[in-house]
């Protein structure tokens, strides 16, 4: 049951700058943890754990879970990439920059993918009609919304989001999109 | 959306036994919960941010850190609403 909020924390994309740290580091590790987490839960809810790599080797694409199993892959590369350019900024944080910017948008459709796929799995589920339902998908996307603001709120108070503008890429006040976001999320999923 | 969905005509009986197990039935303070704590962790940021607005000239402001107290009620309200929704699916016997 956990894992399906868990996953709805990867979507962890704001409409800050590209240069405030809540994009930059905060996100991209918070959702590979979590990532990591709902990864390792899947591979142990599987009747057989250790052959989990046959899921690619193996696939069956008519079934969401295969489908899903290479959405997760695919954002994890992307999280990779991204944590591994944090590593490289140090000496080259122009390249870094420049790189990161384009990883803005693999990452927005894999992380939406990501925590909506669950929607396609349940809906194969045909025995539990609750599941069927066509407003699944913007359902488990406002939620990935309303979660990946709720866990960025304190650290946008924390690195300052409401004060003023950090970096010469961010919007001014980056922190009351994020709490919009929040409120907006929250009330429409209701 | 949840408002949508439990207010939508249900097609089948499965549907309608388990929304009842969720509102009602065995995981209805699972999903009750979590429609307060999730409207209390909404209607904080929505106080916060009013308090930005021109027309409140002259009420104090409240500090946005105030708003992430909305934090724990938001994730904690979605994962008893996502617990009462999963058990909820499964709930009705399939035979």
């Amino acid at each position: 049951v956990a894992f399906i909020w868990w996953r709805a924390l990867l979507v962890l994309f704001g409409f800050m700058g590209l240069g405030n740290s809540l994009w930059i580091t905060v996100a991209p590790i918070v959702s590979a943890v979590f990532l990591g987490i709902t990864g390792g839960l899947l591979i142990w809810d599987l009747e057989h754990p250790m052959r989990f790599f046959m899921i690619f080797t193996h696939s069956q694409w008519r079934s969401w879970l295969v489908k899903g199993a290479y959405v997760i892959a695919a954002y994890s590369l992307v999280l990779g990439i991204h944590l591994a350019l944090l590593v490289i900024a140090i000496s080259k944080p122009d390249l870094t920059f420049s790189i990161l910017r384009w990883l803005v948008f693999p990452g927005i459709i894999l992380s939406a993918l990501t925590a909506v796929y669950t929607a396609y799995l349940f809906a194969q589920a045909k025995a539990r009609d609750l599941w069927q339902s066509p407003l699944l998908p913007p359902h488990l996307l406002t939620q990935a919304l309303l979660l990946g603001s709720a866990v960025l709120l304190p650290f946008a108070v924390w690195n300052g989001s409401f004060n003023e503008p950090v970096g010469y890429l961010s919007f001014p006040r980056p922190g009351f999109p994020l709490l919009w976001m929040l409120a907006i999320a929250t009330l429409l999923h209701l | 959306m949840v408002a949508g969905e439990l207010s939508l005509t249900h097609a089948t009986a499965h549907t309608r036994a388990a929304i009842w197990e969720m509102t009602r039935g065995r995981y209805r303070s699972f999903f009750w919960a979590g429609i307060i704590l999730s409207a209390l962790g909404g209607v904080l940021p929505v106080i916060v941010l009013a308090g930005q607005l021109p027309i409140m000239e002259g009420v104090p402001l409240i500090a946005p850190a105030v708003a992430v107290g909305a934090t724990p009620l938001a994730l904690l309200g979605l994962a008893l609403y996502e617990h009462a929704y999963v058990q909820a699916g499964q709930s009705v016997p399939l035979a």
